[in-house]
């Protein structure tokens, strides 16, 4: 199958539902996005964030109250869904029941002009693409859950669309297939190497499969970025709170950090383009942070209050009770310890109050402390994020 | 919901293994004999049944079978020797066909103008879709008199015809299509409310278009419903005695042959063996929709109704269905409004004086049938509401040997038309054991037998949608199985409960093709007296009854929204 993949652009998608009582729901609110070639994205966001509308106006089930959609760079706002190519994966399957198998997968083909013995053949390497060859003659009812997902999957992909898009099209089947069925269904997107639009609310499936995230909130796209940028990098306290979990901890920023100090120096060699090193006082100590470049700007309004966005992981015990060690940047009083096997985790009632939920990896190396203990906290430096206090 | 929702529904469950079969009525006989309270009720609802609708309808069979005493098909071939008598069969088949052809044709079209084609005045036209159901029986042919008959305002007063002959096929096609459209509509409104929209979209996704996607997909997955609608319809129009009474002219047809010969000529068997021709199509249409059509089904109720944002219809059909739509509609309401307006002149087609005479002589002669029509209704609605939750129940949520029959034998009182329960009650009740004609009781057991399957279907059809998990809940909880029964059970099929009630109670009120064998000077009924004074033209007061009666179901309906809230669209429930 040679390569079909179009990219897809979205320019300031906007979607607004009239409800009961004439209240306006929007829920799509300018949504701009480009999406390359051949990428998987995911739309990620809680629910009635507006993920399912912005997906089905890009299928044409929902006319945009404004904004255009693009696929291939060719304007599709008003064509009708059966003339966009695009092939979507039901969360329902949708499989049509008083057809088979065969004739639910070779469906689409129906309406292209293909010869006889051509559908046959796609349908056979689709079939084995999914690993259902033989199941062509079954009624779709005589198939298992994860069975269904791939015969719905081989249907969207037959027909060799533009675009593929996926709503939730897991959340029907247990913890293991999906995580088996996300792993395929993200080595035939590479292979067949279709652009892809996948709709979850799952953040540890958008982390393994998309090339790109696009984290919703409220119909916007609060921030959208590789899943390495969302995870590192959150734009907002949204994003930092949505994707993993997260500790905010109160900072006050008292400048850019000065460079001329040589570990400074190696820190800000490692940042990306738009973002630059702060020195923040966090527990009245003075760490190296990263932020946005007008982050010093921002943090202005709020006389230099910041809020330090620290991952569990992102933090190490050092040292605890009597031989706390001189490194440790805050000491807390241990509230909760849970042996994981791969790790620990603590929760800590830090100085000022605040809880802090920390993991350990290496439970096996040290001594595991328990509830009631003193313990010293260090936190990775390179790890920590500056963001506006109050988004 | 679940997983495999819309595949999975269409599995039919396998078939267990005989010999399983067998040891499982074993263990659940040997369960019924240590529930001595389920054990009675079952023997106590099985007694019922037997004398309340089996034995009736036994009688009808053995006086056609053995006029004499002993067994003889001299009826039935004296019935089939006589054209007039044998065409009156081919008559009522041909009729029946006709009607269930374009009453699926219009209630399609209904429902799929309300569900797929974004048709305006949607509100609107789901009442009149539904107006017809609560329609007093005649009321349509009076309006086709006073519209195109003798002295019509549409034949004689427009176009000028003084001989136009409105008795016949023609009139009867169009009183029944109009007043049965509504079943079709009902049950394919379910269809297609029930047609998950992810089938449909999915279809367009994959390039179909809007015309691909009606024949692949919408289509096949309503035609089970298009057979359902048509069978009932059709089995509808075979027991429809009040229409043919008035409206058939020279067109005979067997409900109004049987009655005629049984009450008019005294002709007892040759009644009871047009009952019994009467009976086999009407059964065999009925069971063939029941344990045949209806297991084809694709569609089950997901909860979800379908919801396309996009109009899945071209403009043209769109404008076509509510083209449909408005015609049907403003026949209804001309049709309500002429019976209306011919209770307020003196003489329609000839004096226009308004009067209210017709009023003044109507509550004169129907005072005592209205009172005795009101306490019958009212007396058989509880009745049929209880004994039709009982036998929900125990189907539902009991486990016994002998449920599917019980079933079956519930729901005939549905399946039998109108005439032949009639003809029975009358053959089974008029000597010793049991004496009850000329009695009020006699039409209230009637009624309670033939509304019964309507309350068992929507008691069913909502015990269904509770999960069992809630009640062993409360039974977990602490609850005794009585007040689980009342405080959780109850209040969560009552709206289905009251809907249900309410329509056995307007069926009751507008029955006809049984309650006309067996009212007496005493217990006289509000459609029988309609039907006298139609017969000599009184229409004029004949339409004051009518109203009457619209007025008694109005305030029966306002009655049942009060005590439910809103109003609330029987469930898995199909009008006659
Ligand atoms: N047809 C509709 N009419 C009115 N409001 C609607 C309609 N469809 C969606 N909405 C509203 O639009 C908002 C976004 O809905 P949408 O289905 O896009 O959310 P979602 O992000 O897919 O959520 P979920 O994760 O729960 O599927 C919600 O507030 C929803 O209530
Ligand atoms: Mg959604």
């Amino acid at each position: 199958m040679e390569s079909n993949a179009k990219s897809v652009r979205l320019d300031s998608l906007t979607k607004v539902f009239i409800g009961p009582g004439n209240q306006q729901v929007v829920a799509a609110d300018n949504v701009s996005l480009t999406i390359n070639p051949g990428d998987l994205v995911t739309f990620l966001g809680p629910s009635g964030c507006g993920k399912t509308t912005t997906l089905r106006m890009v299928a044409g089930f929902e006319n945009p109250t404004s904004g255009r959609v693009f696929i291939g760079g060719r304007d599709v706002t008003s064509l009708p869904p059966n003339e966009r190519d695009t092939a979507m994966v039901f969360q329902s399957y949708a499989l049509f029941p008083h057809m088979t198998v065969g004739e639910n997968v070779a469906y689409g083909l129906r309406f292209r002009n293909v010869s006889k013995e051509e559908k046959e053949e796609r349908v056979r390497r689709i079939m084995e693409l999914v690993g259902l060859s033989g199941f062509e003659s079954r009624q779709p009812g005589q198939l298992s859950g994860g069975q269904q997902q791939r015969v719905a999957l081989a249907r969207s992909l037959v027909v060799e669309p533009q675009v593929l898009l996926f709503d939730e099209p897991l959340s029907n089947l247990d913890a293991k297939l999906r995580e088996q069925m996300r792993e395929e269904i993200r080595r035939i997107q590479t292979e067949l190497s279709i652009t892809a639009i996948y709709v979850t609310h799952d953040q540890s499936e958008a982390m393994a499969m998309s090339d790109r995230i696009v984290v919703m909130n409220h119909g916007r796209i609060e921030q959208e970025g590789t899943p390495r940028e969302v995870y590192s990098e959150p734009g907002s306290k949204f994003v930092a709170d949505f994707i993993g979990r997260v500790n905010f901890l109160p900072g006050k920023l008292t400048g850019e950090a000065d460079l001329s100090d040589e570990r400074a120096a190696e820190m800000a060699s490692w940042l990306e383009a738009g973002r630059t090193l702060y020195e923040v006082l966090i527990f009245d100590r003075r760490l190296l942070v990263e932020g946005q470049d007008s982050l010093a700007q921002v943090a202005g309004a709020t006389s230099g209050r910041v809020l330090v966005v620290c991952r569990p992981e992102a933090a190490t015990i050092a040292g605890a009770n009597e031989s706390i060690s001189p490194d440790a940047h805050v000491t807390g009083r241990i509230v909760k310890a849970m042996y994981f096997g791969s790790h620990m985790e603590y929760g800590i009632v830090l100085e000022g109050g605040s809880e802090f939920t920390l993991i350990d990896f290496n439970p096996a190396k040290s001594q595991p402390l328990s509830v009631g203990d003193t313990a010293g906290l260090r936190f990775d430096e390179a790890s920590l994020h500056a963001l506006p206090e109050g988004r | 919901m679940t997983t495999h929702q819309t595949a999975t529904d269409t599995v039919r469950n396998s078939p267990k293994p005989r010999t399983s079969r067998a040891r499982d009525s074993i263990a659940d006989l040997k369960s019924l004999t240590r529930d001595p309270i389920l054990l009675t009720t079952l023997v106590v609802v099985l007694l019922l049944i037997f004398v309340f609708v089996l034995w009736p309808i036994w009688k009808v069979l053995w006086l056609s079978i053995a006029p004499k005493g002993k067994l003889s098909m001299e009826t039935y071939k004296y019935i089939f020797g006589q054209r007039w008598l044998a065409r009156s069969f081919t008559n009522s088949l041909r009729l029946g066909a006709i009607v269930a052809t374009t009453s699926t044709a219009l209630g399609f079209i209904f429902a799929f103008g309300l569900n797929r084609a974004n048709i305006r005045c949607q509100p609107f036209f789901r009442q009149m879709a539904l107006l017809p159901i609560i329609s007093p029986p005649f009321m349509f042919c009076l309006s086709v008199i006073l519209l195109f008959g003798r002295n019509g305002l549409i034949t004689n007063k427009i176009f000028g015809m003084s001989n136009f002959n409105v008795y016949g096929l023609g009139s009867l096609v169009l009183v029944q299509t109009l007043g049965m459209f509504p079943i079709a509509y009902m049950v394919l409104d379910g269809v297609l409310q029930a047609i998950n929209a992810d089938l449909e979209d999915s279809a367009l996704n994959l390039g179909a278009s809007r015309l691909s996607v009606f024949t692949t997909v919408t289509l096949p997955l309503a035609t089970p419903g298009l057979a359902s609608s048509w069978l009932l319809v059709f089995v509808t129009s075979l027991a429809d005695f009040a229409n043919p009474m008035v409206l058939a002219g020279k067109y005979d047809v067997l409900s109004v042959q049987a009655y005629l010969q049984f009450t008019g000529m005294y002709n007892m068997p040759r009644g009871s063996a047009l009952a019994i021709l009467l009976l086999i199509p009407a059964l065999t249409a009925f069971l063939v929709e029941r344990y045949w059509v209806s297991r084809r089904s694709y569609v089950t109720v997901t909860g979800k109704p379908s919801m396309h944002s996009i109009p899945m219809v071209s403009r043209g059909v769109s404008v076509f269905c509510e083209v449909v739509c408005w015609i049907t509609a403003i026949a209804t309401i001309l049709f309500y409004s002429v019976v209306i307006g011919g209770a307020f002149v003196k003489l329609w087609g000839i004096n226009w004086t308004p009067t209210m005479e017709h009023f003044k002589y109507a509550w004169d002669v129907g005072k005592n049938s209205i009172r005795s029509t009101v306490i019958m209704a009212g007396a058989a609605t509880p009745l049929t509401g209880f004994l039709a939750m009982v036998i929900a129940f125990l189907i539902v949520r009991k486990r016994f040997p002998g449920k599917g029959a019980l079933g079956f034998m519930a729901m005939l009182g549905y399946a039998v038309p109108g005439t032949v329960m009639g003809i029975g009650y009358i053959l089974a009740f008029n000597q010793p054991p049991i004496v009850l004609t000329g009695t009020g009781l006699i039409i209230i057991l009637c009624f309670v037998f033939r509304e019964m399957p309507v309350g068992i279907e929507a008691g069913v059809a909502s015990l269904q949608q509770i999960d069992p998990s809630i009640e062993e809940a409360s039974r977990n909880l602490g609850a005794s199985t009585g007040y689980t029964f009342r405080k959780i059970t109850l209040p969560l099929i009552k709206p289905a409960l009251f809907a249900g009630l309410s329509y056995s109670f307007v069926r009751s009120m507008t029955a006809v093709s049984a309650v006309i064998f067996l009212v007496s000077a005493r217990w006289n009924h509000l459609t029988a007296l309609t039907l006298a004074q139609t017969e000599i033209m009184r229409l004029g007061a004949a339409s004051a009854l009518s109203i009457f009666l619209i007025v008694i179901v109005m305030v029966a309906f306002a009655v049942m929204r009060l005590l439910v809230g809103k109003e609330h669209r029987p469930t898995g429930m199909i009008p006659r």
